[in-house]
């Protein structure tokens, strides 16, 4: 998903941009594999009740809105119920960064510009120089987001933002009050350990694992006999060619 | 200069014709689809370089069995070769060329071996490129084949009754070389010729993208297959070309014609059809250096 193309629009600017995802997993990835054979394994839609497979075309989306009871929608339906507003990145207000808790933080994008562009550095430095950070709309691929847009050396980074109905937030505030020596001494400790954030030093250190383990069975096949004999197969070729030249 | 020492040159490069013809003062190779490389042997040490004088060595740790055949200080050209069905398969070596990981490239020289085909040698002791081409071949005769070194056979005169049967074998082309021309290093020389055996195929144009270049269109081509419309890579034309104003006249679709993912681009209705000639199928089945020949009205 490199690369989409979108418009920063604020007020009556337009600004052509760029999104880059900047975040991507680090799992290694693994395939199912049958344990008798070694194949990949392969998943059927089966349908319970005609006691058979079913195909794409033949599968619809219904929502359940009361037990087993359910309203049906066709692709062009909800097709039709995309917002429209597709390549636009539509500033709503300038706000303070640390207002927004980092729980709402999703996804981050780095937005940039094919060529160079006068409007997108002014913005840029704009953002810097105010310390504020755009809050806007938009859409990526079919879903609607809320996001911010931050200025960082690197140019400008958006970061989509989790709606309030998608984060489970306690509805009572807790209580807390602590003893007033007791206080003092956490606070003692917690000082005593302060550091500072350096994600480049931090290791996945259970994929480090699985990359070692994939590492040592790939050198543990080393002994093992060489599959296909490309000097036959040279052979077998010339074989047939001067089979084929002789024959005229 | 002295070719074994520098060696940032590139090997004898060929040029294309498109017809095969008999001469008595050629020779004939099959073309094998491979990757060209120069290999620098001495029986201590075997380096391998490719054409763009890169050291790809560390790639090819098969390749180090040439120690064992040469005597003298010997510079191999020849062509880098993975097999499959008996027959040379591109997609098989791209498994091997890209790889970096020194671990997994260890693995696959057991899994997924390589051969280097030699046609020629260049330096034994001393320079040899000065030589004509069949006094080189009488030198490279006297070394034996290995398991990864095999010297490639040459036919003379019967140019064609080879590309006959490198056709029916369905082979990438053919090399024909004048037999008394000295090595040309740096040069794509008159005296190596190629003739591919190009095949050609009708497609069905789903789509189009105006590249960013001026006057060149891709067409995004499509086969029947199983009643699927399958997308199989894109062509580039001139714009100039007629069929782009029909294209360029088909109401646009919403949606991509193809059952398959193909990039961006204007999609329409499969209707019009160009002929396209194409070295092969890949393994992912797209076809592999497309070039648009004409349109199919």
């Amino acid at each position: 998903m490199a690369n989409i193309h979108s418009n920063i629009s604020f007020g009556l600017v337009n600004i052509p941009v760029l999104l880059n995802p900047i975040i991507h997993n680090n799992d290694t990835s693994f395939n199912q594999l049958h344990t008798k054979c070694l194949n990949r394994i392969r998943y059927i839609k089966y349908c319970p009740h005609c006691k058979k497979e079913v195909k794409e075309k033949d599968i619809i989306k219904g929502y359940e809105y009361e037990r087993d009871k359910y309203l049906t929608f066709a692709k062009n339906e909800l097709d039709e119920l995309k917002p429209e507003n597709e390549k636009e990145i539509e500033i709503v207000s300038f706000i303070d960064y640390r207002e927004v808790d980092p729980t709402y933080f999703e996804k981050s994008y780095m937005l940039t510009t094919e060529k160079k562009s006068k409007a997108y550095n002014l913005f840029c430095e704009a953002l810097n120089k105010v310390k504020k950070v755009a809050l806007a709309k938009t859409v990526i691929s079919s879903k609607f987001y809320y996001c911010l847009l931050r200025f960082t050396p690197y140019g400008i980074i958006m970061t989509t933002l989790f709606f309030a109905e998608e984060v489970n937030m306690p509805d009572t505030e807790m209580n807390t009050k602590a003893d007033a020596k007791e206080l003092e001494l956490a606070i003692k400790l917690i000082n005593e350990r302060s550091g500072k954030f350096e994600p480049e030093k931090y290791r996945d250190e259970y994929q480090d694992n699985i990359r070692e383990a994939i590492d040592d069975k790939l050198n543990g096949q080393e002994v093992k006999k060489v599959k296909r004999k490309p000097k036959e197969q040279v052979n077998n070729l010339l074989d047939a060619l001067e089979k084929s030249l002789k024959k005229r | 200069m002295n070719i074994w020492k520098m060696r940032d040159w590139t090997p004898m490069l060929l040029q294309e014709i498109f017809k095969p013809f008999d001469d008595d003062n050629y020779l004939f190779e099959i073309k094998f689809d491979g990757q060209r490389a120069l290999i620098f042997a001495s029986p201590s040490d075997v380096k391998v370089y490719n054409r763009h004088h890169e050291d790809i060595t560390f790639r090819y740790p098969e390749l180090q069995a040439i120690k064992e055949i040469v005597v003298k200080n010997t510079i191999f050209d020849g062509e880098i070769v993975a097999f499959e069905d008996n027959k040379p398969s591109f997609s098989r070596l791209q498994k091997r060329a890209h790889l970096n990981n020194i671990k997994k490239i260890a693995y696959e020289s057991y899994e997924n071996p390589i051969v280097f085909m030699c046609f020629d040698i260049l330096y034994m002791g001393a320079d040899l490129t000065m030589m004509p081409l069949t006094e080189r071949k009488e030198i490279l005769s006297q070394f034996l084949d290995n398991q990864v070194f095999i010297k490639t056979k040459y036919y003379y005169k019967e140019g064609k009754k080879v590309f006959k049967s490198i056709k029916e074998l369905g082979l990438e082309g053919i090399v024909a070389k004048n037999i008394s021309s000295p090595y040309e290093i740096n040069t794509r020389s008159q005296n190596w010729l190629k003739i591919k055996n190009w095949r050609e195929e009708n497609f069905f144009i789903g789509g189009y993208l105006e590249s960013g270049k001026a006057h060149v269109v891709s067409l995004f081509l499509g086969k029947y297959r199983a009643s699927k419309f399958i997308f199989v890579g894109k062509v580039s034309m001139n714009q100039r070309n007629s069929l782009y104003d029909l294209l360029k006249r088909e109401p646009l679709l919403k949606k991509s014609p193809f059952s398959n993912p193909c990039g961006e681009c204007h999609f329409i209705a499969p209707k019009y059809q160009c002929r396209v000639a194409f070295m092969e199928w890949t393994d992912d089945g797209h076809v592999r250096q497309p070039i648009f020949k004409r349109a199919i009205l």
